[in-house]
């Protein structure tokens, strides 16, 4: 194999993990506050898509309308997230997980029934914008200009997540109210509305995902599905509830994915599944499990 | 001022503390003493509404405190230094003591971390380290200088020598005094040690199977030699 065809490879993998990371950002960061498994994320991160979708129509006009798409469809997402919390996410706070699954699982079809008779069960596509329809050459690799955004993307929001939570006084304040939610309270900190503020942002990076990865989707009631498998292995990969580990399992499933398409084409995700089985026999606790967060 | 009337609390089924009642003027400094399992933690937690459910009058300052959440109580001017001490492990001795700023009363500031550190000074070389690379009576003193840098009005310490060497007891015994009287706080705590309690206080109560069996000052206490060796005999 050409060296060129690995870098390609290499490439497009880092394309599809930043895409999983984007999805899989807000459903780590939940976990690792909240403790929540929240099977509703792609439902969420579909709604993005549809938002981001009725604003841009199936061709969008220029990149800048495109990305304010993708913010609108985060902020209507994580209103929703609001809601939802207010609604159901604040009630499984001390429940076992089995509740968690259902209710969740129920909020899926609520989602996908409002989809349906919002914008119908046809299904629709949207083109990349004009200046990401083409591709970029570097000497004889050709990369399209929609892959080097969505890993452009997944980098900063990768960057915004790692700093906010590690290098920030908020940061910090979360991560103790996840470590210990018990003594956060006896400090004075007020610990509902510290996971509420979780709740919305993890929505908010689901809508953000369902627009920036608008051009890459056949938008259908089914969306959610797509990319939340991988994205639950990637948080599981990564080690539950952890940002770090979450982007690097991402960037390594993507690779794998990748590759295996490549080498191994007449079994697609073949590879990928028995990667995750091999790994977690091996490292149960995944990539940086014990390290909170 | 505390008051506590007839205070009932639960774990599950079961009933861990029965018609308790107690007070701590403004200011005041009341120790409880007795034996493990007495129910000391649980009545902490109970007035903190902090995991027990529990049933009864918990008065603060003549209001009634119901079902009001612990943070809530917190920004009423309690706090409560757990006896797990509960130190954060990911960020530094000042920075834990920088979170209780959300703990103060509203209209006050909070003490600046770097001041309060100076009333420890085993606790000053310390300042930039870790919470989870602390020994236990470092995690103590850093629990306790945590508590006061919210300005608390009275100050709720549970069992805060377990587990330290004698000589940090001391240092403790010393240090807890003079922060009470500097932030005119008073003080609720729970001990085993005898010495550290009489230290530290001027009332006591006796709790025995989540029953208040005792109530005075430290000199009726010592005349009382059968309530001694009835429930804090070892």
């Amino acid at each position: 194999m050409a060296p060129i065809d690995l870098l390609f490879t290499f490439l497009n993998g880092l394309s599809t993990g930043m895409a999983v990371f984007l999805v899989a950002a807000g459903l780590t960061l939940i976990f690792g506050i909240l403790k929540i498994l929240n099977f509703a994320h792609g439902a969420f991160f579909m709604i993005g898509a549809y938002v981001a979708y009725s604003i841009t129509g199936s061709n969008p006009s220029s990149l800048w309308i495109f990305i304010l798409a993708a913010l609108v469809a985060g902020v209507v997402v994580a209103a929703l997230g609001f809601v939802t919390d207010r609604i159901v996410l604040r009630r499984l706070r001390n429940v076992d997980e089995a509740y968690t699954l259902i209710a969740t699982f129920a909020v899926v079809l609520i989602c996908s029934g409002v989809v349906k008779l919002i914008w119908g069960v046809n299904y629709a596509s949207v083109n990349p914008p004009p200046l990401l329809d083409g591709a970029i050459a570097a000497g004889p690799l050709f990369i399209p200009s929609y892959s080097l955004f969505v890993i452009i993307a997944g980098f900063a929001v990768y960057l915004a997540l790692d700093i906010a939570i590690h290098r920030t006084w908020i940061g910090k304040l979360l991560q103790s109210v996840a470590n210990d939610g018990w003594m956060s309270g006896l400090l004075g900190i007020n610990v509902p509305f510290a996971l509420t503020s979780t709740v919305i942002a993890s929505f908010m990076l689901a809508g953000l995902a369902g627009g920036l990865l608008l051009a890459n989707q056949t938008l259908s009631p089914i969306l959610g599905e797509s990319y939340l498998l991988l994205a639950f292995m990637a948080v599981i990969i990564g080690g539950l509830g952890n940002v770090r580990g979450a982007f690097l399992a991402s960037v390594l499933l993507g690779v794998i994915e990748s590759g295996s398409s490549l080498l191994i084409p007449n079994m697609p995700g073949m590879a990928t599944y028995v990667f995750v089985i091999l790994f977690l026999l091996a490292k149960p606790q995944g990539l940086l499990g014990g390290h909170r967060i | 001022m505390l008051t506590v009337e007839n205070l009932t609390a639960f774990y599950g089924e079961s009933q861990i503390l029965h018609d308790v009642s107690l007070a701590v003027d403004n200011g005041g400094r009341v120790a409880i003493v007795g034996r493990n399992g007495a129910g000391k933690s649980t009545l902490f937690k109970s007035i903190m509404n902090a995991g027990p459910r529990a049933v009864g009058k918990i008065l603060w300052n003549g209001v009634d405190l119901g079902s009001t959440p612990s943070y809530k109580r917190v920004r009423a001017g309690l706090a409560l230094v757990p006896e797990d001490r509960r130190i954060f492990g990911h960020v530094t001795v000042l920075e834990n003591i920088a979170m209780s700023q959300y703990g103060v009363l509203a209209g006050e500031t909070p003490l600046d971390p770097e001041s309060v550190i100076q009333r420890f000074p085993m606790l000053v070389p310390l300042k930039d380290r870790l919470g989870g690379q602390l020994s236990g009576g470092q995690q103590q003193m850093v629990a306790v200088a945590r508590a006061i840098a919210a300005r608390p009005r009275l100050m709720m310490l549970d069992e805060p020598t377990e587990g330290l060497a004698p000589i940090i007891i001391e240092q403790l015994a010393k240090d807890v005094v003079t922060v009470c009287n500097e932030n005119e706080a008073g003080l609720l705590l729970s001990e085993q040690n005898l010495w550290f309690a009489k230290q530290c206080t001027d009332r006591v109560y006796v709790i025995d199977t989540g029953r208040i069996v005792f109530e005075g000052d430290w000199a009726t206490l010592d005349e009382n030699a059968d309530i001694k060796q009835r429930y804090l005999a070892v």
